[in-house]
């Protein structure tokens, strides 16, 4: 017995092969590369401080011709240290000292911004670590908005290039589930994976920032007191987008009609049809409604707020123009997939 | 009831008719061969057929309108349209996943068998295969679906003859029986002729003959006509004539063979030269 939603199983895979480059491979590196300086750099951010000791000690001590002059500058410009001052070899007592003492980072460094979590006055999203985990996300969503225009522009046009539509077509598959499986596979799957991926990076930051604070300072509040919320990170990476989705559903509708509708550019189609309407609308109206729709049709107009609330404020404060989106972007799969019926040649 | 049933099939591309009022029966058990030169809307039949293109009139093709039950259609119906549109970034074992997957009609064990008597390695990306790779690769997944009607649209072009071959052998061995329909659109006439059940001349978006392939034996009769012979013969209705070594070689429907016996060499014509015959009756 064939399980039922095999088919629509088989077509997701299908996506996620032909553009396993940008669906998968593309979020894994980012997150790979982030992870590791992440990692780096809660180990080894002292080291950077140590090694600038040592050269100068080794450039004026071992090079005494050289006559380098050396300046540190501060924040505001001041010099610090400057030519041989700082850098002379060190008395042996000295030296013996400093080998003695453990170094205790804290000492050295005080950090202003380590602030309870509930006392910002910028929204819980902001917190501590909170924001720059948003910004993590953030940095998801836009290589995510990237891929998603490649791939609604040649969602329903590189197969007609290729000639291989004739093939899926000549499966039992209608052409109304094709195109839905399309919007569903960038409209919640793609942003699912790039959620996990999101997700796992931000934990691993997160343990990043609490090795970072482990290795240097002995107080646990302190350590534990970064600002990281696992409930918001969780709303902000996951539940966000589905909301996102509702929102941005015409947009995402438009992109699938214009990329079976084009015969030859869809990216043109699907930019230029739309700034020809603005313009038109501008010149002969002297009116601005149609992009204030498009604006009302792409999230995070409320980032302020954080992902998550951002969107549940979206769609608080236009909650029906949201909904008539979702009617608008229903017909558009529909043309979409009217249109589908029948264009075989890219 | 008939695998394709088809009465006053149009489709028009703006001014121009690519198919004018095609009448079209076709019953289970036949392999049918659909001839015309190029432009001749072969391919917008089939497209038709398929329910992959509209048209005006009436369409049956298992008891369904593949226009508006094209699902259900290609439930039962596989497919080649030509070596070229396998999806070259996908390996063969993950479109052997695929198909099993949207076609409740597949039989992958078939299908590995097919491909086990191939080079075809199922780790092989598409696009790295050879053109006659490919269509082996097309072939064993449609042999593999258990389908009533087959439709290919030039599933050789491009392959040299010994793929031709064994493309036409692996058809007729394997796939073929009484309860299944082939509809093959080729320009390779000759090569196709010997497994063919009944061929259908197109021209013009025109249906110009169709008949069962043994008329070619009793319907139709070639004449070659040497020396004087040759305007004797052009005396009788022909459907058409070709330049032989000392005379003409004419084609002729439903003849008197008797009177034409007395002036040369009676034989079945090709399936070949009885389409260039009937081309030229229409020129």
């Amino acid at each position: 017995m064939r399980p039922k939603g095999m088919t629509l199983l088989s077509l997701l895979r299908r996506e996620f092969i032909e553009y396993r480059g940008s669906f998968v491979m593309a979020p894994l590196a980012l997150a790979a590369v982030i992870a590791i300086v992440s990692i780096a750099g809660s180990i080894f951010a002292s080291q950077f401080t140590d090694w600038e000791e040592g050269l100068g000690w080794v450039v004026l001590n071992h090079f005494p011709d050289a006559d380098v002059q050396i300046e540190i500058q501060s924040g505001n410009g001041s010099a610090l240290e400057t030519g041989s001052q700082r850098w002379a070899e060190p008395p042996a007592s000295a030296i013996s000292k400093t080998e003695a003492e453990e170094w205790r980072f804290e000492q050295d460094w005080r950090f202003s911004d380590l602030e309870p979590f509930e006392s910002s006055d910028r929204g819980p999203a902001h917190d501590g670590i909170q924001g720059a985990l948003d910004a993590l996300n953030i940095v998801f969503m836009l290589v995510l908005s990237m891929i998603t225009i490649n791939y609604l522009s040649g969602a329903l046009f590189n197969d007609r290039k290729d000639r291989s539509v004739l093939f899926w077509r000549s499966m039992p598959v209608t052409d109304l589930t094709e195109v839905l499986v399309k919007f569903a596979t960038i409209g919640l799957a793609v942003p699912l994976v790039y959620a996990a991926i999101s997700f796992s990076l931000q934990l691993i930051v997160v343990a990043a920032g609490w090795l970072f604070f482990a290795l240097r300072v002995s107080d646990a509040g302190q350590v534990a007191s970064i600002g990281f919320d696992f409930g918001t990170t969780l709303a902000n990476t996951f539940l966000a987008w589905p909301l996102a989705l509702g929102i941005v559903a015409p947009v995402y509708a438009w992109g699938l009609l214009a990329s079976t509708w084009a015969s030859r550019s869809p990216a043109l189609l699907m930019f230029g049809v739309p700034l020809g309407v603005v313009i038109a609308e501008s010149v002969l109206l002297n009116s601005s409604w149609f992009i204030t729709r498009i604006v009302h049709s792409l999230p995070g107009a409320r980032s302020d707020l954080g992902w998550f609330q951002g969107m549940l404020a979206q769609w608080a404060q236009s909650g029906v123009e949201q909904l008539l989106g979702l009617v608008v972007a229903a017909l558009l799969l529909a043309l979409a997939a009217r249109i589908r019926r029948y264009r075989l040649d890219g | 009831m008939n695998t394709i049933e088809i009465s006053g099939l149009s489709k028009q591309y703006g001014k121009s008719s690519v198919l004018d009022g095609i009448d079209l029966s076709i019953p289970a058990g036949r392999i049918v061969g659909l001839v015309g030169p190029n432009g001749a809307g072969k391919t917008t039949l089939l497209r038709s057929i398929l329910g992959l293109t509209d048209s005006a009139g009436r369409l049956d093709v298992l008891g369904l309108d593949p226009r508006t039950h094209r699902k259900q259609v290609m439930r039962d119906t596989a497919f080649i349209a030509d070596t070229a549109v396998l999806p070259r970034w996908m390996r063969v074992d993950q479109l052997i996943n695929f198909v099993e997957g949207v076609q409740p009609n597949f039989e992958r064990d078939r299908a590995t068998q097919f491909l086990s008597k191939t080079n075809v390695k199922s780790t092989a990306r598409i696009g790295s295969l050879s053109k006659g790779m490919v269509v082996q690769l097309h072939l064993a997944i449609t042999l593999a679906i258990n389908a009533r009607l087959l439709i290919l649209d030039e599933p050789t072009l491009g392959l040299d003859i010994l793929y031709r071959k064994q493309f036409f052998d692996q058809l007729l061995n394997d796939y073929f029986d009484s309860e299944r329909t082939i509809v093959i659109s080729t320009h390779q006439v000759e090569e196709v002729q010997h497994i063919l059940t009944d061929f259908i001349f197109l021209n013009k978006g025109r249906l110009l003959l169709e008949a069962p392939v043994s008329d070619l034996e009793e319907r139709f009769v070639e004449l070659q006509a040497l020396g004087d012979n040759t305007a004797k013969a052009a005396q009788f209705r022909y459907m058409g004539a070709r330049n032989i070594l000392g005379g003409k070689a004419f084609i002729f429907d439903q003849p008197d063979r008797a009177a034409l016996s007395a002036l040369g060499q009676l034989s079945a014509p090709s399936l070949s030269d009885l389409f260039v015959a009937a081309m030229e009756g229409v020129q």
